[in-house]
């Protein structure tokens, strides 16, 4: 019979040897899907975050406004330049309770100094005059997601409008 | 026949099959394994993204409609806010849940979804903020996957002045 002629390994089947690497790269493949699948369930819950993030961000800044809307000098003039401070989301004052936003983001706030030049317009600071009437208020959110800190911040200028 | 003596014509032993068996178990307990993870997966990112794009819906509208606005009522969650067309002439603008949990915008008798399909509004509430110089109004929101029991922490806070209110 023309099968006897062929070489021995052209008619066995597979080894057990092939058939435990062939299983190894098959679950070497699949783990490494998986891996990737879990990195990205990570970034796609990472990314909820971060869209609250932006929204308590934003509502920093108008948090700021309707402390300067209440009175600039009882809610605003007394805080000093430079160093963080939180407010309390029902009083708007500032408040020591470092408690988290929904257990798991920290607002905190810091004034800084603008300046103003000779046309009264903002302008780089040491050289020209420190201005009375306008701030720079810097809003940071930090939360951890099991993973690192995340931060964002956001900073504009708010103005005494009011007088008060 | 020569070939019938043959030692690998023998076909497999019983030890070999049993190797065979456990090592195909394996694999395949494996891959049904991975099978369910990215079905989870895949049913996790696809809530998250629905709940995403409905608060984003929600907030970027209701913040140009606030702060667009002169004053607001609100009762039992129902949100109205009065808003100035071009000619000066007072229009309102409603935000509410529907029955079945769904967020709706009405302006002029026309209505509108925030929520994406798959996405219901669980919790919605809006507080009146007042100073000297202006009004002011929070929302907390919350939403939850059609699908999903879990009580997941989906919620959402702003915070957004009337500018029209500025006096």
């Amino acid at each position: 019979m023309s099968v006897n002629n062929l070489p021995i390994s052209k008619k066995h089947g597979f080894s057990l040897v092939e058939i435990l690497v062939a299983a190894s790269i098959m679950l070497i493949v699949a783990g490494a899907i998986t891996s990737a699948f879990s990195k990205y369930i990570l970034i796609a819950r990472r990314n909820t975050n971060s869209v609250k993030a932006i929204y308590l961000l934003d509502e920093g800044v108008e948090i700021v406004k309707i402390m300067r809307d209440m009175s600039w000098k009882q809610n605003i003039e007394p805080i000093q330049n430079d160093s963080p401070f939180r407010v309390d989301r029902k009083t708007y004052s500032t408040t020591d309770s470092a408690e988290l936003i929904g257990g798991i983001f920290d607002r905190t706030f810091v004034f800084s100094e603008i300046c103003r030049n000779g046309n009264g317009d903002i302008s780089e600071c040491p050289s020209e005059t420190v201005a009375t009437d306008t701030r720079k208020i810097t809003v940071n959110v930090t939360w951890n997601d099991g993973n690192g800190t995340n931060t964002k911040t956001l900073s504009t200028n708010i103005s005494n409008l009011f007088r008060n | 026949m020569d070939f019938h003596k043959h030692k690998l014509s023998r076909g497999f032993t019983f030890v070999e099959t049993l190797v065979y068996i456990a090592v195909f178990t394996l694999i395949s307990g494996a891959l049904i394994e991975l099978m369910f993870f990215t079905q989870s997966t895949f049913n996790k990112i696809n809530s998250s993204e629905g709940i995403e794009s409905s608060a984003n819906i929600f907030l970027e509208s209701l913040s140009r409609d606030v702060h667009d606005s002169a004053s607001s009522t609100i009762e039992n969650s129902q949100l109205t806010l009065y808003e100035k067309d071009g000619s000066g002439n007072i229009y309102t603008v409603e935000y509410s849940t529907t029955t079945d949990n769904m967020l709706v915008m009405s302006q002029n008798g026309y209505t509108k979804t925030m929520t994406d399909p798959e996405t219901l509004v669980s919790n919605l509430s809006f507080t009146d903020i007042l100073t000297p110089h202006s009004k002011a109004l929070g929302v907390e929101v919350s939403f939850k996957n059609i699908k999903s029991d879990e009580a997941a922490n989906n919620t959402f806070w702003a915070t957004y002045i009337l500018k029209g209110s500025y006096k």
